[in-house]
């Protein structure tokens, strides 16, 4: 396994300067700089993210390139100096013990580079950056108790000591494809010893298990990307009963939930079902509290919790003054268009990108702010909603989970304007009507 | 391992042009005949086979089947039951129906049947088979269990099935159900998808601390999406390789983006020149053969992670790239029977101008740790952007070491758009 070493390589102040330079790689370097702030911000906010990215990674490869092209071994105060004064931008090689932090940031699920305030995992750090920077990457380090590896104690006293020294800025360059076990201080050794007797003891011990336990140990990291489901459904495999099965699984996970147990899979529904089961514990129910049941997607994504048994019975007598009939998603089958007023979700609306659970979520906080809008429309009048389904669980679950929130959180005198009617899937040319929300 | 074949959805179309009068060499069971004698045909009794063709015949006419290839019609839903057929060349190797059945979370197949073909290797259809099971699994995001149903094969495995688990040392705790548990559906794709030894043990070690399940690297690999050999490389070779096979972090954490690159990178180059040696001239000889085979040809590669580099050889032919040369006038050149340790090395210009001198230094050290192994340098096309003396140097010191230098006709640019792909290939699937 090769070491996944870091070029530091200390940039002049006056490439992150307004004043036009002489020497060609700084005026070079002043010029990225604009634009890598412009991109920075962009992507901060979300804009235009996957044309940014493009241009990010492409604009960060030429000022690494730049910056590479001047890079010379200088650790001391007087190569340091030097090399600053011949144009020279002065550089040394950090072991992987840097990379392995920030990788184990990142399977920890923390923001890192552009959408961290301190620049942890970034490569570019104009001068006015360096000092939060190396206050939070300290800190970080110390929590994972790797402060005192060689990678990152090289990298901190590289920066405190001669880039933030000189009023520099520091251009990190990847180098994982130098040699394997090369050893990482090379560059750095014209540098004094900072280390203390113990360091330099534990350091010793270190060389020497590396020399003999070579190729590199991983750490220790776990992430939490993947686990296994452990669902055990395919243990109850037959090949008949399959509507029974799922309707007595759904059945079950649902009251489970309710009693604070693991939370509704989605991954696995029907929605036609789930809307039927779901349906059945909306009601108040005599001698029970309302509750919510939580609710999960693939890979233990966690939705928002579905709030049940807090809705009142529509009286019988009730009737719509108005109905409409509305499609959940456009585009998605286009047959139901003859059926419907609106639809409810534009397609294109529903990200994609974010998994189920954010699909959900963006679903469920698009139909809040519907919900109010058509209850503002219908002000004194009752609405009887037609709802036909796609098989999208996601935008279901959204839907339903913003009507029960929406309905709950009415004042009394509003209580009963509005009802959902499922429309589930068809059967030959006729949808099937579900049971009201609220019956 | 690998089958060169191709699956397709079995329509009604195909049913009456390829089966409907389709007589496999011989009906009978080849594990019937002698087994000294190298025997083809179906893996299924006579009884089942002709069961299996009048059970295609109504399933190509289900109406939730109304699908033809060459039309506008959508390819049927993953819960729906969906016949496909293998074939090698001509021959029809293997049939399948398969569904996700979403009430129990498996993969339920309801047709397996194999033939034994002459030129592939024993069992190499039914590996073939379970691959593209796996991979429905996968792709339709069940638990990833194998369940055959009853109709398949009385409820219990086919023969040929937990014969080729046998073989690939994957122990079957519920084949008298017919079932392949998820945890050893996993076991069974890692090792079908053709990584080494090692290369396996540390995609599970990997697995197990949660960076990626190991469906996901096995449909990566056996998709396409990378190489055999480039995925050996990574796994081996990089300190992350979760950073391309997982997680793969976006460019705005550009360290470890950065780090993926790299090595992401070095896999494409090295894949380009593995494409490049493999590339058989379909204007040469063996012609029609190669047509129909695709236009590479079977080249043994070894991967060496410690020196990032991989072996090729040997060479059945001589080859000369002119495209991919340092050296102005001269073009790359390849000898037959020559074996060649490539190291590729995806150097943008200026850090090639640092690196140079060791990559040679690597490059010899290398090539003594194989014997016979000619060393071989491959940069990216940014290498002919040194300037002229910059590149005479590079060439003369070369030459002195021995090592050739190569530099590939595309960018980093063009490298990075088909990485991105790669990666994106992964996000876009399951963990």
């Amino acid at each position: 396994m090769r070491s996944a070493g870091t070029l530091l390589v200390a940039l002049p102040p006056q490439c992150f300067g307004n004043a036009p330079q002489q020497h060609d790689a700084v005026e070079l370097l002043r010029n990225y700089m604009p634009s890598l702030v412009t991109i920075e911000r962009r992507l901060r906010k979300g804009v235009g993210v996957d044309e940014e990215r493009v241009r990010y990674a492409r604009l960060c490869r030429q000022i690494e390139d730049t910056a590479l092209g001047h890079a010379v071994p200088a650790a001391s105060k007087e190569a340091f100096g030097a090399a600053l004064g011949r144009n020279d931008f002065p550089t040394i090689r950090v072991g992987s013990e840097y990379v392995d932090l920030l990788a184990a940031a990142h399977a920890q699920g923390l923001p890192l580079g552009v959408m961290d305030s301190a620049r942890i995992g970034a490569t570019v750090f104009p001068p006015r950056s360096l000092g939060g920077h190396v206050r939070r990457f300290k800190e970080l380090a110390r929590r994972a108790k790797v402060l005192d590896t060689a990678g990152v104690r090289d990298r901190v006293w590289f920066i405190e000591q001669r880039v933030m020294a000189e009023g520099c800025g520091l251009v990190e360059v990847a180098d994982p494809l130098s040699m394997a076990l090369a050893d990482d201080r090379v560059l750095t050794a014209d540098a004094p010893d900072i280390r203390t007797l113990w360091q330099k003891l534990l350091d010793l011990i270190g060389w020497k298990r590396k020399l003999l336990m070579a190729p590199q140990r991983d750490l220790d990291v776990r992430s939490a990307y993947w686990e296994p489901a452990g669902d055990t459904d395919w243990l109850k495999y037959t090949d008949q009963g399959r509507g029974k099965h799922m309707r007595g699984r759904l059945t079950a996970q649902i009251e489970a939930a309710m009693d604070g147990g693991p939370a509704i899979n989605l991954n696995s529904q029907r929605h036609n079902m789930l809307t039927r089961q779901l349906q059945k514990q909306i009601h108040r129910q005599p001698g029970l509290l309302a509750t919510s049941a939580t609710m999960t997607y693939d890979a233990g994504q966690p939705a928002r919790p579905f709030p049940l048994r807090c809705l009142d019975h529509l009286h019988d007598s009730w009737k719509a003054d108005e109905t409409l009939h509305v499609g959940l998603v456009s585009m998605r089958h286009l047959p139901i268009d003859r059926y419907v007023d609106i639809n409810w979700y534009r397609n294109v609306d529903i990200p994609s990108r974010k998994g189920l659970a954010g699909a959900d979520e963006a679903c469920h906080q698009a139909s809040l702010q519907q919900l109010q809008r058509l209850l503002d429309e219908y002000r004194g009048r009752t609405l009887r909603v037609y709802l036909y389904h796609s098989g999208f669980v996601p935008a279901v679950v959204g839907f339903y989970r913003a009507l029960v929130e929406t309905l709950a959180a009415l004042p009394p005198e509003d209580a009963g304007c509005l009802q959902v009617v499922p429309m589930l899937q068809p059967r030959g040319d006729e949808y099937i009507e579900g049971r009201p929300w609220p019956s | 391992m690998e089958t060169r074949g191709s699956w397709r959805l079995l329509t009604r179309k195909d049913f009456e042009t390829a089966l409907e009068d389709w007589q496999p060499d011989r009906l009978a069971p080849p594990r019937a005949r002698d087994d000294n004698v190298p025997s083809f045909g179906v893996n299924a009794t006579e009884e089942q086979t002709r069961a299996t063709l009048r059970y295609l015949r109504q399933r190509v006419n289900d109406k939730k089947l109304e699908y033809e290839h060459g039309t506008d019609r959508k390819t049927p839903r993953g819960n729906v039951l969906r016949p496909y057929r293998f074939t090698v060349g001509p021959a029809i190797a293997a049939l399948m129906v398969l569904r996700a059945s979403e009430a129990f979370n498996v993969c339920e197949i309801d047709v397996f049947l194999t033939t034994e073909l002459p030129g592939l290797e024993p069992g190499a259809t039914t590996r073939a088979a379970l691959l593209f099971a796996l991979a429905d699994a996968v792709r339709n995001g069940g638990s990833m269990a194998l369940q055959f149903t009853r109709d398949c094969r009385n409820g219990g495995l086919p023969v040929e099935v937990a014969e080729q688990a046998a073989w690939l040392g994957v122990p079957l705790q519920y084949a008298d159900r017919g079932t392949i548990a998820p945890d050893e559906s996993r076991e069974l794709y890692l090792r079908l998808c053709g990584l080494g030894d090692e290369a396996l043990e540390r995609a599970r070690t990997l697995s197990e601390r949660g960076f990626f399940s190991p469906e996901r690297l096995a449909y990566l690999v056996s998709a396409g999406t990378w190489s055999v050999a480039e995925a050996e490389m990574v796994l081996l070779a990089s300190q992350h390789p979760q950073l391309v096979f997982g997680d793969a972090p976006w460019a705005e954490s550009r360290v470890l983006h950065a780090q993926a690159q790299a090595h992401g990178r070095a896999a494409v180059l090295a894949g380009l020149v593995d494409r490049a040696l493999r590339y058989r001239d379909p204007a040469g000889e063996g012609v029609e053969e190669l047509v129909e085979r695709g236009e590479y040809e079977e080249l043994p590669v070894r991967v060496m992670p410690a020196h990032l580099a991989y072996l090729h050889g040997p060479l059945p032919r001589d080859q000369v790239w002119p495209l991919w040369s340092l050296h102005p006038e001269q073009g790359a050149r390849f000898e037959r029977g020559g074996r060649y340790l490539v190291l590729p090395r995806p150097r943008a210009r200026e850090e090639l101008r640092q690196f140079l001198r060791q990559d040679l230094e690597a490059a010899v050290e290398a090539a003594g740790s194989v014997e016979g192994a000619q060393p071989v340098l491959v940069y990216p096309a940014e290498a002919r952007e040194l300037d002229e003396e910059e590149r005479r140097e590079a060439i003369v010191a070369a030459a002195r070491l021995g090592v050739q230098v190569l530099a590939c006709p595309e960018s980093i640019a063009a490298l990075d758009e088909q990485l991105e792909r790669r990666l994106g290939a992964g996000r876009r699937m399951r963990r």
